[in-house]
């Protein structure tokens, strides 16, 4: 194609187009809506889990998540837009601060093991990872209105977003609140597992396909 | 004429707005810096020139996620970045599928070889490990500041120095050992 071609083949596809809202509207708006969604889904069998916990915990809990939440949306957010620094650091924190809190329930794993909580923490799981496809299609369609780069990257930083949706979520609705294996690995191992769905999205999906 | 003064960023905006007689000034003043970049990397004139209409394609795509009043050159360049990524990846894949056969001339107005002085430089470039080379390349072919370099690598100023720094040496170093052997 020559230069000329481009140039008209341009002008021909020339339409206005709005500019992306700012970072910072995109930053608290990306957690405002993983958290409507997961809280949303969680009404659906009953806050179970708030019940459970006393206040202490529940002011531990969420903030936390919310955090997460917040600190992976300043990521996503920043991904949406080509050219936008994207500081290593925040990288570690947005994958480390799950993997953290994995390991130390793993630590208490064993004398846990019962085939009912097995049972429970199967069932779980199942739930909080139909949770994050809910929250990841949810996002997927406004996210695509920003320009992801690298689709690997947009994959990963989003599938851990609706992961920490679904860990919000799960916190909600789940009644075991006290057994550090059981949110270990049935709760945060969904925010792993979304990290590398999303990941496996991003490396297989269609060209084009995270920007609309 | 007053577009002809107009910096990238205006005509970014004004390229957003649908303004036809901006895209095609913005096309013309973007089209030799993305040459320069990519004819940095491929040392290639045809290459360079492929990955740019590619590049245009997918800015076009884009343009609506430049926000104005920000620096245009990071979001260009990092849109051209990973252009010149995935066409490599992409030409990666099929080249295991391929079976080589002999390379087509090159056409008569490609034919310009470069300058003995250009052969000199783009040999010791390549010799660079990739990291090195693209910091040279983006300060050097394309004229981007440190701080734009950084920003668009995801990188602090430091890192950025200290690649330039070593790249600097090594050229230095394959320069003396060029001279010692003649």
């Amino acid at each position: 194609m020559k230069r000329r071609d481009l140039e008209s083949l341009l002008l021909q596809d020339l339409k206005p187009v709005k500019p992306l809202a700012s970072l910072s509207y995109r930053t608290l708006v990306l957690p405002l809506a993983a958290v409507a969604i997961a809280a949303l889904l969680a009404a659906v069998t009953g806050w179970k889990g708030w019940q459970a916990m006393d206040s202490i915990s529940r002011l531990l809990t969420y903030p936390l998540i919310a955090g997460l939440l917040l600190l992976q949306a300043v990521f996503v957010a920043r991904e949406m837009e080509p050219g936008q620094s994207r500081p290593k650091t925040m990288w570690t924190f947005a994958v480390l601060i799950p993997a953290l809190l994995l390991i130390f329930p793993l630590g208490l794993l064993l004398p846990a093991l019962d085939p009912d909580s097995w049972m429970h923490g199967i069932k779980c799981f199942g739930r909080g990872t139909m949770t994050f496809v809910a929250v990841f299609a949810g996002l997927a369609f406004w996210l695509r209105r920003g320009y992801f780069v690298s689709s690997e990257r947009a994959g990963t930083a989003i599938g851990i977003l609706a992961g920490l949706g679904a860990f919000f979520s799960q916190e909600l609705y789940c009644p075991i609140v006290g057994e550090a294996w059981h949110v270990g690995l049935a709760h945060i191992g969904v925010v792993v597992t979304a990290g590398m769905i999303g990941f496996l999205a991003g490396r297989f999906s269609p060209p084009g396909f995270w920007n609309r | 004429m007053e577009t002809a003064v107009r910096d990238i960023e205006t005509l970014l905006a004004a390229y957003q707005q649908a303004d036809r007689e901006a895209t095609s000034l913005l096309i013309h003043r973007v089209n030799p810096v993305l040459y320069r970049y990519f004819y940095g990397h491929t040392r290639n004139r045809q290459e360079a020139e492929d990955l740019v209409q590619e590049a245009w394609l997918r800015i076009h795509r884009a343009r609506h996620t430049y926000r104005p009043g920000l620096p245009a050159l990071p979001w260009l360049y990092s849109i051209a970045d990973h252009t010149r990524i995935d066409i490599y990846r992409k030409r990666k894949r099929s080249t295991t599928h391929e079976v080589a056969c002999d390379e087509p001339a090159e056409p008569a107005h490609r034919a310009s070889a470069p300058t003995a002085a250009q052969i000199n430089w783009n040999g010791l470039l390549a010799k660079l490990p990739e990291s090195q080379r693209e910091v040279l390349v983006l300060m050097k072919y394309s004229g981007l500041s440190l701080d734009e370099v950084a920003r668009l690598k995801g990188s602090t100023i430091g890192a950025v120095k200290l690649k330039a720094h070593r790249a600097y040496e090594s050229l230095k170093a394959m320069l003396k050992r060029k001279e010692a052997g003649k």
